[in-house]
């Protein structure tokens, strides 16, 4: 495993930095590195996903050439040896950190059960709704006269009013929408992409409904 | 290099603070009423843009994330967007799935203008990011995790965007000879019996063709059409496919260092749009070891794999439906 990796670097390394053949090597080298299983772990430490995240970018950034640190030596320890020193050091950063500021609130959170639940299922509830939606409809109506005039060449059924009430949420499916026009949905689509996407865009932007 | 190696996902790990990212752009839609599988949805495509993000950092391939719709708040809204921006080259797709979910679905919304599209698996609790690889061209709302190509595949073919085509296309006289050349070994891969595809196939299915991908806008020097060589030709597996006939479609395309990527596609012939289910697609090495497959499905249009071979590699490909086979021999 070692010497395989070894003559991977080797070979990766004889490419300069940011060509495909670099590129093709640290994809190869990272692959064949998660596949061994011989990454620390990190099991328990918050966050270690950020100091996972960190070693990798280390990896690419040194792997050949001393970038960001010291450039590998592989005289002196295996890959796997060398990314596990700096990955220990990212998982301390991580515990210490921790123990300081205590974000532990970002934590995938857990059942009674003791299983992790989806995050998605765990999504806030909205906070102070903001008529946004009710406000874009009433904007489409108020328009709607402009907006009719702006359709699909030779339907004039297909045009911008009829198609943002129907695409914004709870939008009617695409392929319902082809059937009852009985177009292809890439022409739907594209239309809706081209002419009222940009259009819908611009009111919200014009109302400041996202602004910080 | 041989890139013959299975097919091998990389594992991105998603950090607190993109999980933090992720929840305030998904609080973002609830603020705005928007009913849950919204919110859930813009929470999943952030976290698929974010995952290839640091990849493509990792590979130092510059992105900007900010100049992205789905990093517009008034796009998440308006689309089913998780877009990632390369500048230039234009917006790479990344398609979140859940783990186990057999396809990457894929809306209208972002059939256009893409460079591709990355399918990119979140585990359960949204800790790890899998990502499983890349299709340069979507049809349709539904891309089977197994239609996939390696990660390798995406490489190259953003390289080629940036540099359209290592060839000096400015200069005519060096292309004509490239081009020449590609000729050549295309003429050195296929040997006899193979036919254009135009005659091979009706005008539609050919449109499945366009794996690599033609920058729409105009750049300084357009490339040619294709350095690519396409040809088919039909298989008979005997009186199992009497009714079914079907081609062995393969793009070649040489690269100035002597290696190839080759594209392999069965595509079904005369009256049927469909691939008799359970058709295997195997490249085997010059020893029959099986190094890739993949097999049709009930009602697969076509199925493909795709390789890079080097300079003198030889492979064979395989093609399989119950006790019949055919196999064709391939020297780079």
């Amino acid at each position: 495993m070692d010497e395989h990796l070894d003559r991977l670097i080797v070979e990766t390394c004889c490419h300069p930095p940011g060509s495909l053949e670099r590129q093709w090597g640290l994809n190869r080298l990272i692959g064949q590195i998660q596949k061994s299983g011989k990454l620390l772990r990190g099991d328990g430490v918050p966050d270690r996903e950020d100091a996972l995240q960190q070693t990798w970018l280390y990896f690419c950034r040194n792997l050949c050439e001393a970038t960001t640190g010291k450039a590998y030596d592989r005289t002196r320890a295996s890959v796997i040896t060398w990314l596990n020193a700096y990955l220990e050091r990212r998982l301390q950063d991580s515990r210490s950190h921790t123990i300081a500021k205590r974000k532990l609130t970002v934590e995938p959170s857990l059942s009674s059960t003791g299983e992790y639940l989806d995050p998605l299922e765990q999504l806030p509830a909205p906070t102070q709704p903001l008529p946004v939606l009710e406000e874009i409809c009433a904007w489409v109506e108020q328009e709607r006269h402009i907006l009719r005039r702006i359709h699909v060449r030779d339907r004039p059924d297909i045009n911008c009013y009829s198609l943002m009430l129907r695409r914004l949420p709870p939008e009617t499916p695409w392929e319902d929408l082809a059937t009852e026009f009985s177009v292809a949905i890439a022409t739907l689509s594209n239309f809706y992409q081209r002419e009222c996407r940009p259009r819908l865009k611009a009111f919200i932007l014009s109302q400041g409904y996202f602004d910080p | 290099m041989t890139h013959f190696t299975p097919q091998q996902s990389i594992a991105i790990p998603v950090s607190a603070t993109d999980r933090q990212t992720a929840e305030q752009f998904a609080q973002q839609q609830l603020t705005a009423q928007m009913p849950a599988p919204k919110a859930q949805q813009v929470y999943l495509n952030t976290l698929a843009v974010l995952s290839v993000n640091h990849y493509l950092s990792m590979l130092s391939i510059s992105t900007q994330l900010e100049a992205s719709d789905s990093w517009n708040p008034a796009d998440r809204l308006l689309a089913d967007v998780a877009d990632l921006s390369l500048g230039e080259l234009g917006r790479l797709e990344c398609r979140p799935l859940r783990s186990g979910e057999p396809n990457c679905q894929v809306p209208p919304d972002v059939w256009g203008d893409r460079i591709g599209y990355i399918a990119v698996e979140l585990d359960q609790t949204c800790q790890e990011a899998r990502l499983l690889g890349f299709i340069p061209t979507v049809t349709q709302a539904t891309v089977a995790v197994s239609q996939l190509q390696p990660l390798e595949a995406l490489l190259d073919h953003l390289h080629h965007l940036r540099h359209p085509d290592a060839v000096a296309t400015t200069d005519s006289a060096k292309l004509s000879d490239f081009m020449e050349l590609v000729q050549q070994r295309a003429a050195n891969f296929f040997g006899t019996g193979w036919q254009r595809v135009e005659e091979l196939l009706a005008p539609p299915q050919q449109m499945t063709l366009s794996f690599r991908h033609q920058p729409e806008r105009s750049s300084i020097s357009p490339p040619p059409a294709s350095l690519g060589v396409c040809r088919g030709k039909l298989i008979d597996l005997g009186i199992q496919l009497a009714e079914q006939a079907v081609a062995l479609v393969i793009e070649f395309v040489p690269r100035p260092d002597g290696s190839a990527r080759v594209l392999l596609q069965i595509h079904p012939l005369a009256g049927s749009n469909v691939l008799p289910p359970d058709l295997q697609l195997q490249v085997l090495s010059e020893f029959g070891a099986v190094l890739r497959q993949v097999q049709s499905r009930t009602v697969d249009n076509y199925i493909q794999l795709e390789l890079v071979a080097e300079a003198g590699e030889r492979f064979n490909v395989r093609v399989v439906l119950g006790q019949a086979e055919i196999t064709e021999q391939f020297v780079v």
